[in-house]
C-alpha cells in the first residue's frame, strides 16, 4: 500500500492553509507529522481522511483517489481523532459495534472484529462503561479501535499521545509497533517529538502550510548533519565507550589536532568533535587502540528528532 | 439459534439500533415514561371518582380524550423528539464525530434511522396511552372514530416537529433548540390544534372538520418532505451531489402544480392563491439553494455526468452548481409566466401579479447576489444576495418616504410600488415585467456561462481515472 499525498492544496478564502504539500509512505512504515500549531497538519489529515475536500491537489492509496472516491478510501483508512463523543448512554461495545455496522460488518464477522480490537487495546474490562465515564487514556483507545474496527490498512492519527500519563504513552505506543508490525502504514501527528523519536522511522515537516521536509529520518537527519557541519565547520560528533582510564583517553583525544570539545557523556563515555571525520577517524582509533586504551565501541551522535525538527522549521535546510 | 436468527438486527438500520439503545439507557427518558403512566392513573383515577356527577351529554370523555392527547404529545416531544435532536446536534458539532465522516452511512441512512427510531419511541408512547384514550369512549359523547382521528390528527405536526428537530440538529448548534422551540410553538402546534378542534366540535361526520383536515395535513405532509430533503441535502458531505436529492424534490412538488395551475381560475379564491403561493415559496428557495451553492462541483459529482445529452443536461441543472440552480429556477419563471398568460390571470387579479412579480425580483437580486460573489470569494453568494435585496429592496423605500416614486425605485424595488399604489392596476403590471425581466436578462449571463463550461462539464482525465481504477 503506497499513500500519496499530491500538490495538496487547501484554501479557506484567502487563507492558505495548506500550500502544495507532497509527500508519501508505505505499508509498515510508522510516519510522524510534526509541525508547530497552526502548520496546517490537522487540515491535510482532514483531507487524507476525506472530511474536507482539497481545492487543489489529491491524496491517493494506492491509486485510488480520495476526491473522486472518498468511500472507497474511507475502507482503506482508519482515523483516530483526538475527540470522541460524551455519550452518556452508549456503553463502549455499543459505539463500536454501531461503527462497525457503519462499516458494513454482519453478523459474525462484525462479532469476531469487535471481539479482537477489544482485546487488542484491552477494552474487555471496560466494554460496558458509558462513553463519558472513561479517562482520556481509555478514550484514546476506544477511539483507537473505533479506527480498526474494519481492519483498515492505513491508519492516521491526530495527537493521539495528547494528555496521556507516562504509563498510557508506553503502551499506546508498543500497540503502534505491533500495527506497524502487521504491514499497516501509520501517520501520526503530534507535538511531544521525544515520542515519535523511538516509534518514528520516517518524517513528514510542516510549517505555515508547506513541507519543509519528508522522508526517512535517518536520511532527513543526515541533510541536515551535513549540513550543519558545513555551516560551523567543525566536524561530527563522536562517542567512544570505555570503561576505565577515561582520563588517559581524554588527554590522547586532546593530543590529535583534529579533534575538539571533549567531555563526558556518560558512565564510561566521552564524547567529541571530529573535523574532517572520513579522513582522521581510522588513524585516530587505530592510534587509541595502539596506546592499549580499553575501548569498547564508538559511534556517530544521532540527531534528536527535536535537533531535527528545530533545525529544519528555523529554514536552516529547504 | 438459527444463524440468521441470530443476528436478525443486522437487516435493521445501524443508527435505529443505536438510538433505541441509547433511548433505552437514558434515566430521564424511563423517567418520564414512568410519570406518564402514572399522571394518566391519577386522571383516570379523577375522571372515575367524579363520573356520576357529570350529567348525561356532557364533556367528559372530549375533555378526557384532551388530555390524554396533550399528555402523550408532552411525551413524545420532551423524549423522542427533544432527544433526537439533542443527540443529532452533538454528532455534528465536529467533522471527527460526524457519522458522515467517520463511517460509510449514506446521509439517507442516518436520517433515516433517527427518524424511525424517533417514530418507534413515539409507537411505544403512543401505545401506553391509547389504552387509556379508549376509557374515553366510556364517559360518552366521544366515538372510536373521535378518537381515532383525534389520536391521527397529530401525527403528521408530530413527524414535521420530528424532522424539524433532525434539522436544526443538522446544523450541530445548540442556539437553535430556540429556534425549534419558537417553530414548534408558532407553526406546528397551532396546526395540530387547528386539525383537532374541529372533530372535537363537530364530531367525525363533519365536512368543514374534514376539509381542515386533508388541508392541515396536505401542506403538513408537503413541509415535512420539504424538512426531510432540506436536511439530507445539509449533512450530505461537499463532495457529494447534495443538491440534487433537494432539487429533484422541489420540482416534483412544482410539477403537479404548474400542471393545475391554467385550470384554476375556477376554484375559489382561497385556493389560488394557495396555488400562487406554493411556487412563489418554491422558487424563493430554489433561489436561495443556488445563492448558498458552489460554482463548480466538486470532482466526484463531475465523474457520474451520463453520456447521453438529455441526462448531461438534466444532471447539470439539478446537481449541485449555481448556473444550473439559477436557470432551473428562471424556467420555473418563465414557465409559471407563460401558464399565467394563459390562463388569463394577469388582467383579473393583483395576488398573481404580486407573486409573479416578486419571485421575478427575489430571482433577480439572487442573480445580482451570484455575480458579486465570483468577484469577492470571501463573501458567500448567500451573503451578497442578502445585501442585494436589502440594499435595492427595502433602502429605496426608506429613501423616498417623502417624496414621489422614482423610475430607479421602481426599477429596483417592489416594495416602493406597493407602498405607493395598492390600487393603481397600471403599478401592478410594472411589478409584473420589471421583476423577472431583470432576472431573465441575468439569466441570459447564466445561459453563456453554461455553454462556455458545458463541454468541460464532463472533465476527460477524471473519466480516464475512473475507467483505469474499474
Amino acid at each position: 500500500m503506497e499513500i500519496k499525498v499530491q500538490n495538496m492544496t487547501r484554501r479557506f478564502g484567502f487563507v492558505t492553509a495548506v500550500d502544495n504539500v507532497s509527500f508519501s509512505f508505505g505499508s509498515g512504515d510508522i510516519f510522524g507529522f510534526i509541525g508547530p500549531n497552526g502548520a496546517g497538519k490537522t487540515t491535510t489529515i482532514r483531507v487524507m481522511t476525506t472530511l474536507d475536500l482539497p481545492s487543489e491537489g489529491d491524496v491517493f492509496y494506492d491509486g485510488i483517489s480520495a476526491v473522486l472516491y472518498p468511500e472507497e478510501a474511507r475502507r482503506i483508512v482508519g482515523y483516530m481523532p483526538d475527540s470522541l463523543p460524551d455519550y452518556k448512554d452508549v456503553a463502549v461495545w455499543e459505539y463500536l459495534d454501531f461503527c462497525a455496522r457503519g462499516f458494513g460488518l454482519k453478523g459474525a464477522l462484525r462479532k469476531r472484529r469487535l471481539a479482537e480490537v477489544e482485546e487488542f487495546t484491552e477494552l474487555g474490562e471496560m466494554r460496558e462503561k458509558f462513553l463519558c465515564s472513561l479517562s482520556k487514556g481509555m478514550k484514546q483507545r476506544v477511539s483507537l479501535a473505533r479506527a480498526l474496527i474494519h481492519d483498515p490498512q492505513v491508519l492516521i492519527m491526530d495527537e493521539p499521545a495528547a494528555g496521556l500519563d507516562p504509563r498510557a504513552r508506553l503502551e499506546l505506543r508498543n500497540l503502534l509497533k505491533i500495527l506497524a508490525g502487521q504491514k499497516k502504514a501509520i501517520l501520526l501527528s503530534s507535538h511531544i517529538l521525544s515520542e515519535l523519536q523511538d516509534i518514528c522511522n520516517g518524517a513528514v515537516i510542516i510549517e505555515k502550510g508547506k513541507v519543509l521536509s519528508a522522508g526517512s529520518i535517518q536520511e532527513m537527519t543526515k541533510t541536515v548533519e551535513a549540513e550543519a557541519a558545513r555551516e560551523e565547520k567543525k566536524g561530527e560528533v563522536i562517542i567512544i565507550e570505555c570503561p576505565s582510564q577515561l582520563e588517559a583517553l581524554k588527554l590522547k583525544l586532546l593530543e590529535h589536532p583534529a579533534v575538539s570539545d571533549v567531555c563526558e557523556y556518560a558512565d564510561g563515555k566521552l564524547h567529541f568533535t571530529l573535523a574532517d571525520e572520513e579522513k582522521n577517524l581510522t588513524p585516530l582509533m587505530a592510534q587509541l587502540f595502539n596506546a592499549g586504551l580499553p575501548i569498547k565501541g564508538f559511534s556517530r551522535e544521532q540527531m534528536s528528532l527535536e535537533e531535527l525538527f528545530m533545525r529544519v522549521t528555523e529554514g536552516k535546510v529547504q | 439459534m438459527n444463524g440468521k436468527l441470530k443476528y436478525y438486527d443486522d437487516f435493521l438500520n445501524p443508527v435505529l439500533v443505536k438510538e433505541i439503545r441509547q433511548f433505552f439507557h437514558n434515566k430521564l427518558f424511563l423517567s418520564i415514561v414512568a410519570g406518564l403512566l402514572g399522571v394518566q392513573l391519577v386522571v383516570l383515577l379523577i375522571f372515575s371518582l367524579s363520573f356520576s356527577e357529570w350529567k348525561d351529554g356532557s364533556e367528559a370523555g372530549k375533555i378526557f380524550i384532551v388530555i390524554e392527547t396533550i399528555l402523550m404529545y408532552v411525551c413524545v416531544l420532551s423524549t423522542s423528539i427533544w432527544g433526537a435532536m439533542q443527540r443529532f446536534t452533538q454528532e455534528r458539532s465536529s467533522k471527527e464525530l460526524d457519522f458522515t465522516n467517520i463511517t460509510l452511512l449514506t446521509p439517507w441512512q442516518i436520517i433515516a434511522g433517527k427518524l424511525a427510531s424517533s417514530l418507534v419511541i413515539w409507537v411505544l408512547i403512543a401505545a401506553l396511552c391509547l389504552p387509556f384514550m379508549t376509557v374515553a369512549y366510556f364517559f360518552r359523547n366521544v366515538s372510536f372514530q373521535d378518537i381515532l382521528l383525534i389520536f391521527g390528527s397529530g401525527i403528521v405536526p408530530a413527524l414535521i416537529l420530528i424532522q424539524g428537530a433532525l434539522l436544526c440538529g443538522a446544523f450541530g448548534k445548540k442556539w437553535l433548540y430556540g429556534v425549534f422551540v419558537y417553530f414548534g410553538f408558532q407553526v406546528i402546534v397551532p396546526m395540530a390544534i387547528l386539525s383537532i378542534a374541529p372533530f372535537l366540535d363537530h364530531g367525525a361526520q363533519n365536512a368543514t372538520a374534514w376539509h381542515i383536515f386533508w388541508m392541515v395535513h396536505g401542506g403538513g405532509l408537503t413541509l415535512f418532505v420539504l424538512l426531510l430533503a432540506s436536511t439530507i441535502a445539509l449533512i450530505t458531505p461537499p463532495y457529494a451531489n447534495r443538491m440534487l436529492p433537494l432539487r429533484a424534490m422541489l420540482t416534483a412538488m412544482m410539477i403537479p402544480v404548474l400542471a393545475v395551475l391554467p385550470f384554476s381560475a375556477g376554484f375559489k379564491k382561497e385556493i389560488q392563491i394557495v396555488f400562487m403561493l406554493f411556487p412563489l415559496g418554491i422558487i424563493f428557495f430554489f433561489a436561495l439553494l443556488a445563492a448558498c451553492d458552489r460554482d463548480i462541483p466538486g470532482g466526484r459529482v463531475l465523474a457520474k455526468v451520463p453520456e447521453n445529452q438529455v441526462g448531461r443536461f438534466l444532471h447539470y441543472l439539478f446537481s449541485s452548481n449555481r448556473t444550473g440552480g439559477m436557470l432551473l429556477s428562471l424556467l420555473m419563471l418563465l414557465i409559471l409566466g407563460a401558464e399565467l398568460l394563459i390562463a388569463g390571470c394577469f388582467n383579473k387579479e393583483y395576488y398573481t401579479i404580486l407573486a409573479f412579480g416578486i419571485s421575478g425580483y427575489i430571482l433577480f437580486y439572487t442573480g445580482i447576489g451570484i455575480l458579486l460573489s465570483r468577484c469577492t470569494p470571501s463573501i458567500p453568494g448567500w451573503a451578497w444576495t442578502l445585501i442585494v435585496a436589502v440594499l435595492l429592496g427595502i433602502l429605496p423605500l426608506i429613501a423616498a418616504a417623502n417624496n414621489d416614486i422614482s423610475l430607479s425605485e421602481i426599477l429596483i424595488s417592489p416594495i416602493a410600488l406597493l407602498d405607493r399604489g395598492v390600487n393603481e392596476i397600471h403599478v401592478w403590471n410594472y411589478i409584473f415585467w420589471i421583476g423577472p425581466a431583470g432576472a431573465w436578462l441575468l439569466g441570459v449571463h447564466f445561459l453563456i456561462d453554461m455553454l462556455k463550461n458545458y463541454k468541460s462539464y464532463k472533465a476527460p482525465e477524471l473519466l480516464q481515472k475512473k475507467d483505469e481504477l474499474s
